[in-house]
């Protein structure tokens, strides 16, 4: 068979040529000028969400080494805030961006080489898991699972496979990238302004322009997190009209993750019989009365959690490093804190460093007693600290 | 940027990239029972049919439609509102699905969604015929500008 050779392969001739019946692209909006722009913004944006997402990932397996800090109380705040709400704004800069790259799923010929077929490869891969990233991290914070893996496991994976196919793709791309971006796009406003035709159609190009496109893109990921993104910046609260999360409409101003109810403890958090179990070299137990007894401390400490709602909160409780000291630790000891409850995979948490040296077990919430739902009768709470780290419906404390 | 010095920033940034992505790839296989390998596999593949399938098509489809059947000055507004309302649109879509399906107490999807995303769409629609009528209105004036009216002749 008569061969010519294109690139680095040698292709058979009627290869060569692109079939009358293949698709073709010919608006602007699909040029490189377009695609890496957005590209760009996308790129920073999945970059940031990924290293947000690592300090998230932290919280829940710190090295006992390095300790979560205490003095930015709004830090885990400020991060999960960020990770969300990047992550949310990825989904239409993904779909915009993919929009003007969908030409290039019908590149003639297919593949060149084998390099190509593998770059092709991982071009899919990079389109599929950062499609199932995102919508599976905006099912997430909807407390909604369709799929039979543990979110957990797969994010945090998947959120590898993302940022490593991302920088895969910059790599192999550079060159157009580059060429893209020096590419001007003239908008509407440089070009000429001419009369309206005065009869029939315009011709077909002059639809929205490669700036429409972006400024539309923008516009998008604008309205996204104008309406979301309240359910963290408190100021911006009133906007928050498509947010999961209303932290103004939660019992006593706080959101709740999970109810008294889902956690089983309803029964025995308001038994009478209930007592709060101090262990370490000197053990003791406090009951309801012993409890509100001691001394307490009241604080401002943002909850947050990581699903991306927070709120700043007044808590007022005893200082969780006082009891340990009397239970014969101290500042340098780790302690575990335990809940009533059983089920799921919060029950305890550990509680060292900095933050131990701050943490309350708290009895009042914005000035009223917990209630049930909030970890009645007591709760752990400290800064820069993931939500669910937060446990709730205490009824032992080990000094490690 | 000499070509030697894009060569080590597309070596280094590859490098890496392909790192990463080898390290997500061992967590899916060293956590099989969390992961669920097959059902995953089967969810990125359906993520790529449905968007590269049908999602981008339907786009194209209606683009080429409003290229035929509205003119170019109003469709650019029109194309600019389709996407933003396209993309708000499919971020809220869980939500109005979801609305009022948490646990009672938790405040979590409390709100209206099908009626707040309806006046979400009608203000970004109202900005964008704003925009519009301010376009038709200064092309109106620079047209008259341009070919200034003759007054009746005397």
């Amino acid at each position: 068979m008569h061969r010519v050779h294109t690139g680095d392969v040698r292709l058979p001739v009627r290869l060569r040529e692109r079939p009358r019946f293949w698709p073709t692209f010919r608006s602007p909006l699909h040029e490189p000028a377009v695609a890496a722009r957005i590209g760009r913004v996308l790129g920073i944006c999945v970059l940031v969400c990924f290293g947000t997402g690592l300090l998230s990932h932290y919280q829940y397996h710190p090295w006992t080494w390095l300790p979560e800090p205490a003095t930015l109380a709004w830090g885990y705040r400020l991060s999960q805030g960020v990770h969300v709400f990047t992550g949310i704004a990825c989904i239409p800069l993904v779909l915009v961006k993919l929009w003007t790259v969908y030409p290039r799923l019908f590149a003639w010929p297919p593949t060149r080489s084998v390099l190509h077929a593998l770059e092709r490869l991982t071009v899919a891969v990079l389109v599929a898991t950062v499609l199932i990233e995102l919508i599976t991290g905006l099912l997430n914070i909807l407390n909604w699972y369709p799929w039979p893996w543990d979110f957990v496991y797969v994010h945090y994976a998947l959120a590898w496979v993302v940022a490593g196919s991302v920088l895969l793709h910059v790599a192999v791309k550079l060159d157009v990238i580059r060429t893209g971006l020096a590419a001007p796009i003239p908008g509407p406003a440089e070009a000429p302004i001419k009369p309206p035709p005065p009869e029939g159609r315009a011709p077909a190009t002059s639809g929205i322009s490669r700036r429409g496109l972006l400024l539309a893109a923008a516009g998008g990921v604008g309205v996204i997190t104008l309406t979301t993104v309240g359910q963290a910046a408190s100021p911006l609260e009133p906007f928050a009209v498509l947010a999961p999360r209303r932290p103004d409409q939660a019992p006593l101003d706080v959101p709740i993750n999970r109810t008294a109810a889902q956690a089983m403890v309803g029964s025995l958090a308001g038994a009478e019989s209930y007592r709060l179990t101090i262990e370490g070299p000197r053990s003791f137990d406090l009951d309801l009365a012993a409890l509100a007894a001691l001394p307490t401390v009241d604080e401002v400490i943002p909850l947050a959690c990581v699903e991306g709602w927070s709120v700043s909160a007044r808590w007022r409780g005893v200082r969780l490093i006082d009891l340990v000291r009397r239970a014969g630790g101290g500042a340098h000891s780790a302690v575990r804190v335990v809940s009533l409850e059983t089920v799921g995979a919060f029950g305890s948490s550990i509680v060292r460093g900095p933050q131990l040296g701050h943490a309350i077990l708290a009895t009042h919430l914005n000035g009223s007693r917990l209630t049930l739902d909030h970890g009645y009768p007591v709760r752990l709470i400290a800064p820069d600290r993931a939500g669910v780290l937060n446990t709730k419906w205490l009824t032992r404390v080990t000094v490690l | 940027m000499s070509w030697r010095r894009i060569d080590l920033t597309r070596t280094v940034l590859g490098g890496v990239g392909v790192a990463a992505l080898g390290y997500g790839g061992w967590l899916i296989a060293r956590w099989p029972t969390h992961t669920k390998p097959v059902s995953l596999a089967t969810w990125l593949l359906g993520a790529l049919v449905l968007h590269d399938g049908i999602l981008v098509p339907a786009t194209l489809i209606a683009g080429a439609v409003l290229t035929l059947t509205v003119r170019a000055r109003a469709r650019r507004y029109l194309q600019g509102f389709l996407i933003v309302a396209a993309v708000v649109t499919v971020v809220t879509v869980p939500l109005v699905i979801r609305e009022g399906k948490a646990q009672p107490g938790q405040a979590l999807l409390t709100q209206d969604y099908r009626s707040h995303l309806i006046w979400v769409l009608a203000t970004v629609g109202s900005a964008c015929l704003l925009g519009y009528l301010i376009r038709v209105t200064r092309d109106r004036r620079a047209g008259s500008r341009e070919h200034p009216r003759t007054g009746p002749p005397t």
